[in-house]
């Protein structure tokens, strides 16, 4: 994309769209930080139950199952909305982002009805340290995906409003990029919060 | 209804006159302030100049002047201590509670870490990377003023503190589970955390972007061999900030839940693990030491270089010391608690790790020294502070590498020694290096020079009173006192607390000798000008502006082909070259929004801290709508025609050719 | 053998250093006159190290005030050769003199680190005596399972018998060191500790908390008295007969926030009194998980003496 696209001078050593996007990775490399640290966390204290329920107790894969596909559907179809935008077909792109938020909001949804069913069943997060790792792990993970869909909101606003600018594509990029950064951090998830809790 | 959360009237210390005097200077400083801005008529210039600027200098001044408020605040706060304990001996317990004593290591602590220290060497950072690299600013100017008024929002929370509830007393490090909600159910460790927190955000966010400026945004030539070393050590620190302070982030979280959620990570029930705190903590807690240490360093080998008239020695071993350093400061965490039972295997590994970063740091110091040999050294202030800097810090890291073997921990830690050791290492190794930043690069960011005369009474006050007010300290570390003690019983350590009281005392002439220079050299700025934007003999390409330089750094940005670089275009006669024609520069736009969340954000965290639920989802949604509508503004950039360029260069050229530099 | 090896050299330049200090010695400072093999080791190893590290700070002073006084730059008499940055014989030097310090120091420290684990029992013909430390705000409990006995801020102990001290807290976490006898520990709330120390002098020896737990912080101190057989059983004679008795309920008592000035005597402890203030953190039904270890503990799978380095359960 071009230099006048950010406005930069030309004196720039580099493009800053490729510079906003690096800058943007290295912000989500704070974020790993931030998610190995709670990984941790949860695998120090995974087994601290504190006389309350353990894992394979209160997790219902059914839903989990239910929440990974909303997710990874949700990035295939982030995927769908991309090629739409690098086709330039602003329509496709609304559509498939509206898709997309769709599938986050399902996620999002059945992650709290989750949430609720635990708290509902005196299985709180201040149960133990094992559910407070549980809820915390978990609930970051899904604050991210909550400020995911505020952004997916947003550039749906922006391409119909704007159209599709050089700026607005460089915008939907960066999002693609955090959208499938939480789809492998749920992979995570998945595998050592839900399917190691359940084989245990 | 508890429309204000948790807060009272009584929340107010009117009983404590300390605080009372403390809060009265500071309220009546602020509005002192206020009125004369509004009495000059300044609020117009300060809003479009300077609060919502995006110019990394100006950035980089304000933070300085933060860092210099908090410099004294947390000084303040070290003399209190000392005169607390130069007489709470044998059966008298001082003129402090044992409450506000704790407030103020818990202050001390905080403050000179994390609003002295970081603001100091961000703001050197600002003011001196984008010009050593040849950049027109950082890559993210936005971004840098949204790191600023975060910075700037959570001191405000510190400042609040003081007179509205009190601030933690759990020690600068809040081990938990002291700092959790059953041993301490007040309000002060909230502040710490909401402080920490909010200003550790804005440290994130600017390790980011210098990260990315240095990576990206070097001129032409810059190989990663040629840059300066300050730029080396800026890019290793930042490095330490995006890779550290999110651990940071997340141990403050996760005390957070457990205070507000009744959570279950460090407490002693529940099934929580209270050495999981002091894991995560030191595991920002080291590098952090580094990111503190690591700038100072930098600012050595500039001064080292410039002020010798020669090349810095061992270039190539300087940058991999730098490395080496950033690297290993992530492997030793342990090192900060040998005496919480690990086995002696862990302990020995860790102990070793800690010894081998002597060795990089050893070699470092053999070539600031190198540098000097054979060269035409210059006994300038920031020299000075270099040579007092290299005899001090010495001694600090022997008494680290005692430290870092267990057998001499078991019985140090937690005691004066360790105390002694810390500032034997944290003053010299960080605050000389800022202080001889901040001498280096004043001319470059005012336009004039500092006071010569009154820097170095101020540089001889500041090392004298370091050696009485700490040495001491080493011998009752060996006697067996423990830190943090209010009060004492045993007579024998009273004589070394009263001469470590005196040696604040000199350090407190060298803090007001450091006032007086400033005021002074506003005086005489006009004798102390700096004309040519070179006063040192420079040798990187800060030097190569004007002083301070035009918004916009270089007109034309130069090619690089030395280390040396601005050296290197002397020598060839390339330096001050005007180019057939200007260009137009696009520069950043100002912008309110940086501040607007900065605000927000400091009444977010009060709210939090008082439990104020509503403001703090107003202004948590305030936030948020901010961001989302400084995102969608696609015109963030202005244009500098050529023509304004021309004008201002030319401007420049014609003092150039005054002073006979052309 | 290292023990031997830094003891003689310590002993020999401790020597040396009393004798220049002249009087104002090494007996002021309580860390540097141990009274027992744990602090002699540890005072050895200070002041070797010490040494080893005056070979790189004095070369350095020189160097640096030397080199900066005869390059100034109003000597011009002096070399002057602005581009020289890079030799090598000076680059092997300036990393290889720290290295080589660098290694030795390792050894050291390898070596006294495993001599010097507070897990490790102290070899000795006599029988250990069994100790439980408690910390609370602010006060330290001391409870003697073996003779029933209890006693706060008041450690008493024969000499030349070994001492195996287990440590926890009732609340925060606390820090437990006798400077003459060497050696702080962590004392934690939920979980036990172990220190093993020895005193072959007889006397009062001071004793405390390094770690700041509070208002009380400063007072809580404690006496350990290091006595002679004959006196150590009249001093528990003494317990006995002028103490009331402890349970968990008169110790959740004591343990509320307070300062004490004289030592309290308890002249009968609860069995397994220790365990209950540990297991007060935890819910029925998780003590059994002694299997894993918070932390970086030891390896809890090892069942020689000095295993389970901070267990988070004491069971028993």
């Amino acid at each position: 994309m071009s230099h006048a696209a950010e406005g930069a001078s030309v004196h720039t050593a580099s493009s800053p769209n490729t510079m906003v996007n690096f800058g943007f990775w290295v912000y989500l490399m704070s974020d790993v930080i931030i998610f190995s640290m709670l990984f941790t966390m949860f695998v120090t204290v995974q087994s601290h139950y504190n006389g309350g329920p353990q894992g394979h107790q209160i997790f219902e894969l059914r839903d989990v199952f239910l929440e990974t596909m909303a997710l990874l559907f949700s990035s295939i179809t982030f995927g769908l909305a991309m090629l739409n935008l690098h086709a330039e077909k602003k329509n496709g792109v609304l559509l498939w982002l509206a898709i997309t938020f769709l599938f986050g909001a399902t996620f999002v949804g059945l992650e709290v009805r989750e949430f609720l069913n635990l708290v509902h069943h005196g299985a709180g997060p201040d149960t133990s340290a094992f559910l407070s790792a549980f809820f915390t792990l978990v609930g970051t993970h899904g604050t991210h995906v909550t400020f995911g869909l505020i952004w997916i909101a947003v550039m749906f606003g922006q391409v119909a409003v704007k159209g599709i600018s050089p700026k607005v594509g460089s915008r939907l990029f960066r999002l693609s990029l955090f959208w499938h950064f939480l789809d492998i951090v749920w992979i995570v998830v998945f595998s050592t919060v839900y399917l190691a809790g359940v084989v245990q | 209804m508890d429309i204000l959360g948790k807060l009272t009237l009584q929340s107010i210390p009117y009983d404590n006159p300390i605080l009372m005097f403390a809060g009265a200077i500071m309220i009546g400083t602020a509005i002192a302030v206020l009125a004369g801005v509004t009495y000059f008529g300044k609020w117009k210039y300060l809003y479009t100049e300077w609060l919502t600027t995006v110019d990394h200098k100006k950035i980089g001044v304000m933070y300085l002047i933060i860092a210099f408020i908090f410099l004294l605040r947390g000084f303040i706060d070290a003399l209190m201590m000392r005169a607390q304990q130069a007489f709470a001996s044998g059966g008298s317990e001082g003129y402090l509670p044992p409450h506000h004593f704790a407030e103020l290591f818990t202050g001390h602590g905080t403050m000179m870490i994390f609003f002295m220290g970081m603001p100091f060497l961000i703001g050197l950072m600002n003011i001196a990377v984008p010009t050593q690299i040849g950049a027109r600013d950082v890559a993210f100017p936005y971004l840098n003023a949204v790191s600023l008024w975060l910075t700037a929002s959570a001191g405000m929370l510190v400042m609040a503190s003081l007179i509205i509830g009190s601030f933690s007393d759990a020690g600068w490090t809040g081990y938990a589970p002291y700092s959790g909600i059953s041993a301490n159910p007040g309000v002060g460790v909230d502040y710490w955390i909401w402080a920490l927190q909010i200003s550790g955000i804005g440290t994130t966010i600017t390790g980011i972007n210098f990260f990315v400026t240095i990576m990206r945004e070097r001129a032409p030539g810059m190989k990663f061999m040629r840059m300066p070393l300050f730029t080396w050590t800026t890019l290793c620190t930042n490095i330490l900030m995006v890779l550290a302070f999110p651990a940071l982030t997340v141990v403050l979280a996760l005390l957070t839940f457990d205070r507000y959620l009744g959570m279950h990570f460090f407490t002693s029930d529940g099934g929580g693990n209270q050495m999981m705190f002091i894991n995560m903590f030191w595991v920002w807690g080291h590098p952090e030491v580094y990111i503190l240490i690591l700038p100072a360093f930098g600012v050595f080998s500039e001064v080292a270089a410039t002020f010798s008239n020669k090349r810095l020695f061992g270039y190539v071993s300087m940058v991999g010391a730098t490395m080496v350093i950033a690297l290993l400061s992530f492997t030793v965490w342990v090192h900060h608690f040998f005496t919480m039972a690990q086995d002696p295997l862990r302990n020995s590994i860790f102990a070793i790790a800690t010894m081998v970063i002597g060795v990089p740091t050893g070699v470092k110091i053999y070539d600031w020294i190198f540098t000097m040999y054979r060269g035409r050294v210059r006994f300038n202030l920031p020299m000075l502070w270099l040579i007092g800097f290299i005899i001090t810090f010495t001694i600090g890291g022997m008494t680290g590498v005692m430290l870092a073997i267990p057998g001499i921990d078991f019985k140090m830690h937690n005691s004066e020694f360790l105390v002694a050791h810390f500032h034997n290492v944290l003053i010299p190794g960080m605050l000389f290096g800022l202080f001889a930043g901040y001498h280096y690069w004043f001319p470059k960011a005012f336009g004039f020079r500092l006071d010569e005369k009154w820097g170095r009474r101020s540089f001889w006050g500041w090392l004298i009173g370091f050696y009485v007010a700490f040495m001491p300290l080493y011998v009752l570390g060996l006697m067996g006192m423990p830190r943090r003690m209010v009060s004492y019983a045993d007579p024998a350590w009273q004589p070394f607390l009263i001469v470590a009281a005196f040696g604040a005392l000199i350090v407190l002439f060298g803090v007001v000798s450091m006032a007086i220079q400033l005021i002074v050299s506003v005086r005489n700025r006009e004798q102390l000008r700096d004309i040519t934007g070179d006063p040192w003999n420079g040798r990187t390409l800060d030097w190569a502006t004007s002083s301070p330089p035009a918004h916009y750094n270089f007109a034309v940005i130069p090619t690089v082909e030395d280390i040396d670089a601005f050296t290197d275009m002397k020598e060839r006669g390339v330096a001050y070259r005007r180019p057939d024609k200007y260009e137009d520069i696009e520069m950043p736009r100002s912008t309110p929004a940086a501040l607007v969340i900065g605000a927000l954000s400091f009444f977010l965290g009060f709210a939090l801290i008082w439990h104020i639920w509503w403001l703090a989802a107003v202004t948590g949604v305030g936030i948020i709508v901010t961001v989302i509508v400084r995102g969608c503004n696609d015109n963030t950039w202005y244009t500098i025609p050529a023509e304004e360029v021309e004008r201002t260069e030319n401007e420049w050229f014609r003092q150039l050719e005054k002073a006979g530099v052309v | 053998m290292l023990r031997n090896n830094l003891g003689r050299f310590g002993g020999l330049i401790s020597l040396a250093l009393v004798l220049m200090l002249s009087g104002c010695g090494l007996d002021s400072l309580s860390t540097m006159s141990p009274v027992g093999p744990v602090g002699d080791v540890e005072r050895d190893l200070t002041i070797f190290t010490l040494l080893a590290m005056l070979f790189v700070l004095i070369p350095i002073l020189v160097l640096t005030l030397g080199i900066a006084w005869r390059y100034r730059a109003s000597n011009t008499n002096s070399t002057y050769t602005p581009k020289w940055g890079h030799s090598w014989i000076v680059e092997m030097f300036v990393w290889g003199g720290p290295i080589v310090i660098l290694v030795i120091l390792s050894v050291v420290a390898w070596i006294s680190t495993h001599d010097l684990d507070p897990y490790k029992a102290i070899k000795s013909d006599a029988k250990p005596v069994h100790i439980q430390a408690v910390a609370t705000q602010w006060k330290w409990i001391f409870i003697y399972p073996e003779q029933g006995v209890a006693s706060v801020n008041e450690f008493a102990f024969p000499v030349n018998v070994p001492l195996d001290i287990s440590l926890t807290s009732d609340n925060v976490m606390n820090s437990f060191m006798i400077q003459r006898m060497g050696t702080q520990i962590f004392a934690m709330s939920g979980m036990q500790t172990k220190l093993h120390l020895l005193s072959r002098e007889t006397g009062d020896l001071e004793g405390g908390n390094y770690q700041y737990t509070g208002h009380g912080f400063s007072k809580m101190r404690f006496t350990a008295k290091a006595m002679t057989e004959d006196n150590y059983k009249q001093w528990l004679q003494k317990v006995r007969s002028q103490g009331t008795p402890l349970d968990f309920s008169k110790f959740k008592q004591l343990a509320k926030p307070s300062e004490i000035k004289k030592p309290i005597y308890y002249s009968q402890v609860t069995s397994g009194l220790f365990g209950d203030i540990i297991d007060q953190f935890h819910n029925s039904g998780v003590a059994a998980s002694t299997h894993e270890m918070p932390g970086m503990g030891h390896d809890m799978k090892s069942d020689s003496s000095d295993s389970g380095h901070a267990t988070e359960t004491a069971a028993h």
